[in-house]
């Protein structure tokens, strides 16, 4: 017990920190939607500019891609730089316009902007689609998350799995209950600051162990060790491309990167922001918090080959999960670990709270209330149940996690890149885009995501390493551009358009 | 470590100077906070 005792301190305080918070926001939260939803559009923009990063970036950023560096080498760090230049598009092209529309439209949500923006006979259709979409594909993420937390939990602490995993959904509901946006997008932002500092510290660690950055390099310029192939791996870890290809970099580059431009959970952040000053700030930070998480965690997995024998290597080659649990205990410094666990917890959790806000405002807010509206209470009420609800669904999933797990965790970003983005760009920017245009190059773009996974990439030689963003996605703004042209009858009014695009 | 390989960390660098280069130089405009309306 006396040994986990940095690691229990290190997060008992992080978690009555995060509790607090949700306390500290309970009354304010529940006076109604614009509350619980977005915060009243008045949050700082360096709370939201922490809290877009420590969303998009998880559990599998600090774990799962940083440990995939140690079978890819250092080559694995162009992943990072393609989801930068997604950040920075996001911030730039998306920002500004969908704060400024959706609070002159009074959208609370993603979906129910598809609804106001449009304005056709297939907006309230569009809606709907697009919450269920959100509810289905976000399942497979949050268990995911939730998975990875519980198997740390295990590791580190000896938790059994099943506890671990109620924990972490637990405490992550109850303050996003409390709280609503208002303790997500605070907490989130706290747990930015954190992953910071961890990715700092995590980088550090092989060097130190080495003995300095000259003494690493020159042992990974030339290790003994071997590939997944079972090939010598000699000066690949340094070389570009030499362990994995241009076309597999760019499939995950652009299938998670993406998630910037298209998830609810991210965009939603740009809902909640106070002025031009907090948008200014955001639109320059995010992206160099970003940046320098990615610059230290994305070719972490390959610099910890020169803390690993030939027979440590030769596991943590096939289990690359592990690599960040092995780096740790192989440091084995409690005072690191314990701040390297809770700063793995916060990853984890500022995903979950997020993706939890957005399921309960698409659930009641988007589906519920299309059938039979409600009063503002009532509707931040049964929000609150939908999440704790759907909390205990993934929790069930977790325990009974089916095989590829975070193989769809992965597809659920390309669903939403291919479904939400041609709808979300056209709204901001185009005039002549329409309702039946968002509506079904979403159906065309998930189903193109889904054939391809399913029909192509797997059973065609050589589509192995094109991820299935790239065809849906091109396939899906296509759709959006030539339906849009196809169904010009069926533009919401001029006065409609002119205010919109006035905002 | 090879040119192509250091390249990344480099234009992560570039990428977000540009960025801060380029948000200083455009007109930022936000409608405040509490002003919402629902106009459907």
């Amino acid at each position: 017990m006396t040994e986990h005792l940095p690691v229990m301190s290190a997060l008992l305080v992080y978690l009555a920190a995060c509790i607090g918070i949700g306390w500290y926001f309970r009354r304010r939260a529940s006076r109604g939607v614009d509350d619980f939803y977005v915060a009243r559009r008045s949050v700082p923009g360096w709370v939201v500019s922490l809290a877009f990063f420590s969303t998009f970036a998880s559990t599998n950023t600090y774990i799962g891609q940083a440990g995939q560096a140690f079978a890819s080498g250092l080559s694995w760090a162009w992943v990072g730089v393609l989801w930068t230049a997604f950040c920075m598009v996001s911030w730039l092209l998306l920002g500004p316009r969908l704060r400024n529309q959706t609070a002159g439209l009074g959208s609370v949500t993603i979906p129910d902007y598809f609804d106001f923006r449009y304005r056709s006979s297939l907006s309230k259709a569009t809606r709907a689609l697009s919450a269920l979409t959100i509810l289905f594909a976000t399942l497979w993420y949050m268990a995911g998350i939730a998975k990875g937390c519980a198997h740390l939990l295990e590791t580190v602490l000896s938790v059994p799995y099943a506890w671990g995993a109620a924990a972490i959904l637990g405490f992550t509901c109850l303050y996003t209950v409390l709280g609503g946006m208002y303790s997500v997008l605070w907490t989130d932002a706290v747990q930015g600051l954190m992953m910071l500092a961890v990715a700092l510290v995590m980088v550090a660690i092989p060097f130190v162990h080495a003995g300095g950055v000259g003494a690493l390099f020159r042992k990974l310029a030339s290790v003994s060790h071997v590939s997944a192939a079972g090939e010598p791996i000699g000066d690949g870890l340094v070389t570009f491309g030499a362990l994995v290809s241009v076309t597999y970099i760019l499939g995950i580059g652009l299938s998670v990167g993406m998630k910037q431009i298209a998830e609810p959970r991210c965009l939603v952040r740009f809902y909640s922001i106070d002025n031009a000053a907090g948008m200014r700030f955001a639109m320059i930070w995010t992206p160099v918090f970003l940046g320098v998480s990615l610059v230290c965690v994305m070719g972490l997995g390959a610099l910890v080959h020169g803390m690993a024998d030939d027979q440590e290597a030769a596991y943590l080659i096939r289990n690359t999960d592990e690599v960040v649990g092995f780096m740790l205990a192989k440091f084995d410094n409690a005072v690191v670990t314990a701040v390297c666990i809770a700063g793995l917890f916060a990853a984890g959790m500022s995903s979950l709270a997020s993706v939890m806000l957005i399921v309960g405002t698409a659930a009641v807010g988007d589906l519920l209330n299309l059938w039979r509206p409600r009063g503002q209470r009532s509707t931040v009420r049964w929000t609150k149940a939908a999440i704790a609800a759907y909390s205990v669904l993934v929790l069930l999933l977790t325990l009974r996690p089916p095989a590829g797990v975070v193989e769809l965790t992965s597809f659920s970003g390309a669903v939403f890149a291919a479904g939400f983005f041609p709808a979300i760009f056209g709204g901001l920017y185009l005039k002549w885009g329409t309702g039946h245009g968002a509506f079904w190059s979403m159906l065309i773009g998930m189903a193109a995501t889904l054939l391809w996974r399913f029909g192509v990439r797997f059973s065609v030689p050589g589509m192995q390493d094109i991820h299935e963003i790239i065809p849906a996605f091109c396939v899906s703004l296509g759709a959006y551009l030539a339906i849009s042209r196809m169904t010009a009858s069926h533009r919401p009014s001029q006065e409609h358009l002119e205010r919109v695009f006035s905002y | 470590m090879d040119l192509l390989t250091a390249g990344a960390y480099v234009a992560i660098a570039v990428l977000v100077a540009v960025n801060a280069w380029v948000v200083t130089r455009l007109e930022v405009d936000v409608r405040p906070g509490d002003e919402t309306r629902r106009d459907s």
